[in-house]
């Protein structure tokens, strides 16, 4: 009989597979001795002589090992007999490799294991896909939380909302320190505006709130031309970027990123990552999730600042619907109090003419008639002062302006106030600034609403209490307008106002004190005065605990 | 005695006035309540000082000074203006005691009057 031959050599064909795959094989007997190895292998380890039989934990292993792995899967094959599986990370070079080992037995006809065969399979771009994807869930998520943490906070809660949104994504990504600087209107600094860093790091002393870019031409260009600028380790900047790496350095910052925050295509500020401690390597999934951030914080500071520029507007519309009502409503004071003037003085000229003129014929020892006609003269000119208030406060004022240190027209003032006022019980009590505080005003209107303040808190003690008297400076904050202001604050511990009346405390004739001979015009002629002086006047009380004024005049 | 012409349309205050001013000093006084007449009736009483009210119907207290002081037989004539409508601060700085004018707000009191008016008086005749 023709003997059929093979078509393919079943033998061949394993040969074929075995040196042909992607998956690393090797033999090794009972004495971890590596017997053979298929062409993956040899390709992995090309410096393996298996003419020698080399101990495969001594020449897989970089440094060699001394014993067998701990993790080894054929030595429990070679124990057991049964399939076993690991999985590895060996450093190779500069990376590590991931591989995954399944080993199985081979035995000889009774059933004795006499070798294992051992396949290793390199995972590692596997793993590293895995990662970058669990990488990315973890930060989309991250992502949607603080975009979706931002929905629902006011204009006064986003630095706060975005100091925690820092706090996530620094802790997220293993780094010490974030940071926000806007850039300045002009450019030429960048400022500030949030950080947030892990316990344990200390604000560095030298960490500025302002980066003044002209100092750092380097910074300055790569900043400018909105590239992210990603510096993995400080002291490998060249030549061209001394000054930044010592002033990184000083900073004791190891290594930062800084990303562009771009707003229409134009530069806003930077988002800044620094780490202390470690060398930062940032994949390219890491730098989209810093981009994705920085869109973040430009947009909720975005809306901050349009929220805010919309409240000012609304203030500053307000603020002149305000002065409008009040300076229609002088217009009409001082149309009417002309009128009431000549009406009302005219018959108390008369009145007090009369007295006078009884006063004097009369007989010098009638007492009691004297005494009716005293009484008659004191409520005309009670009367007279109304007038006289009313036309004051409807008249443009002429200041007569002096300069003169603020605590010295206090003291006048206070000494009038003790010479007019019976002061029982009540203590006085001043703070002055140990400063000159020089004022460019009308020393006696001035002193009439010092006097007016002091007199009303005074008046609000009828068992006694204490007013206090403090005077200090202050330094307008506001960026477009730098001016230098003094404070005099008068506080007592009187009965206070009620918020109703808070309100209007400052309306012409408005007056809590009617039973008590008040005309209502007191506090609206001091702020009338205040403002002509550009300066403001605030009250600030509580029921039954008191009072607290104060009167804001720019320095001179 | 020094004389003294009250011009002012307020009928009860003048008459107030007068009596206050003789009660105090050495004065002869003479009313004029028509401010229309004011002119005339300085022609013919000649009076030393004059008290004029700013605010009247029909001839202002102004007009008729500016008339008086127009004119040389008159223009030297002090004048003490009456007027309602001004602070007392305001008055303050309008008078002029060299220039001949002195502003008072109502309601007067005697005694600032009769100081303001002795006080002319001794300026014009030391």
């Amino acid at each position: 009989m023709f003997k059929k031959k093979k078509i393919i050599d079943s033998e061949e064909i394993n040969k074929n597979i075995i040196d042909n795959i992607r998956i690393g094989i090797s033999v090794i007997n009972p004495s971890m001795q590596i017997l053979t190895l298929n062409r993956q292998m040899q390709q992995w380890f090309p410096n393996i002589d298996i003419s020698k039989r080399p101990i495969c934990y001594e020449v897989f292993n970089e440094p060699a090992g001394k014993k067998v792995c701990s993790y080894c899967p054929v030595f429990l094959t070679l124990q057991d007999g049964q399939v076993h599986e690991a999985i590895t990370n060996t450093p190779r070079g500069d990376e590590v490799r991931h591989y995954r080992l399944i080993s199985s037995p081979l035995k000889d006809k009774k059933g004795n294991v006499i070798a294992a065969i051992e396949m290793v399979d390199d995972i590692t771009s596997r793993i590293q896909m895995e990662e970058e994807l669990i990488f990315r869930i973890q930060a989309d998520r991250m992502v949607d939380s603080i975009s979706s943490g931002f929905i629902n906070l006011s204009s006064e809660q986003i630095d706060n909302g975005i100091n925690k949104a820092l706090e996530t994504v620094v802790k997220f990504l293993g780094v010490d320190r974030g940071l926000i600087f806007l850039l300045s209107i002009d450019g030429k600094r960048l400022e500030l505006n949030n950080c947030w860093q892990a316990t344990g790091i200390e604000l560095h002393s030298s960490l500025p709130k302002t980066i003044f870019l002209g100092a750092f031409p380097w910074l300055n260009s790569k900043i400018n031309s909105q590239e992210i600028i990603n510096i993995s380790d400080i002291s490998t900047l060249g030549i061209e970027a001394e000054t930044e790496k010592l002033e990184f350095q000083s900073q004791s910052i190891k290594s930062l990123i800084y990303i562009p925050m771009v707003s229409g295509g134009v530069l806003v500020g930077v988002l800044r990552f620094d780490s202390i401690h470690d060398i930062k390597i940032w994949t390219n999934e890491q730098i989209r999730l810093f981009r994705m951030i920085s869109g973040i914080f430009v947009n909720v500071l975005e809306r901050k600042r349009a929220e805010e520029e919309l409240k000012n507007a609304y203030l500053a519309l307000q603020r002149t619907q305000k002065e409008l009502i009040q300076t229609e409503k002088l217009a009409a004071i001082g149309r009417f109090s002309s009128g009431v003037a000549h009406e009302v003085r005219n018959p108390l000229g008369i009145i007090l003419g009369g007295i006078e003129y009884l006063d004097k014929i009369l007989p010098s020892k009638d007492e009691k008639i004297k005494e009716v006609l005293e009484k008659i003269k004191i409520s005309t000119l009670r009367a007279e002062n109304i007038v006289e208030g009313l036309l004051r406060f409807s008249r443009p004022s002429e200041l007569k302006k002096t300069r003169l240190k603020l605590n010295e027209l206090i003291q006048e003032v206070l000494s009038l106030v003790t010479y007019r006022a019976p002061l029982q019980k009540i203590k006085l009590q001043t703070e002055f600034s140990s400063d000159d505080l020089f004022i460019e005003v009308d020393r006696s209107q001035i002193q009439q609403v010092f006097f007016n303040i002091l007199i009303n808190a005074i008046e609000s003690m009828p068992n006694g209490g204490i007013v206090s008297i403090k005077t200090y400076q202050i330094d307008n904050l506001d960026v477009s307008q730098t001016s230098q202001n003094c404070v005099t604050e008068i506080k007592d511990t009187g009965i206070g106002i009620s918020k109703d009346d808070l309100k209007r405390i400052f309306e012409p004739f408005f007056t809590t004190k009617r039973d008590r001979k008040g005309t209502g015009l007191g506090l609206s002629i001091c702020k009338k005065i205040i403002d002509d002086h550009n300066g403001t006047i605030t009250i600030e009380s509580e029921k039954d605990k008191g009072t607290i004024v104060k009167v804001l005049l720019p320095l001179a | 005695m020094k004389k003294i012409l009250i011009i002012d349309d307020e009928e009860d205050f003048c008459f107030v006035l007068q009596r206050n001013l003789e009660a105090v000093g050495d004065f002869e006084t003479e009313v004029c309540i028509d401010s229309t007449k004011a002119i005339d009736k300085v022609n013919s009483f000649r009076p030393d000082l004059i008290i004029l009210d700013v605010m009247m119907p029909e001839v202002s207290g102004s007009d008729i000074a500016s008339e008086l002081k127009s004119r040389e037989d008159t223009k030297n004539i002090p004048i003490v203006f009456l007027t309602a409508i001004i602070t007392n601060d305001e008055a303050e700085k309008r008078s002029n005691i060299v220039g001949g004018q002195y502003f008072l707000a109502k309601p007067i009191e005697i005694e600032i009057l009769v100081k303001a008016i002795n006080k002319f008086l001794t300026e014009q005749n030391p």
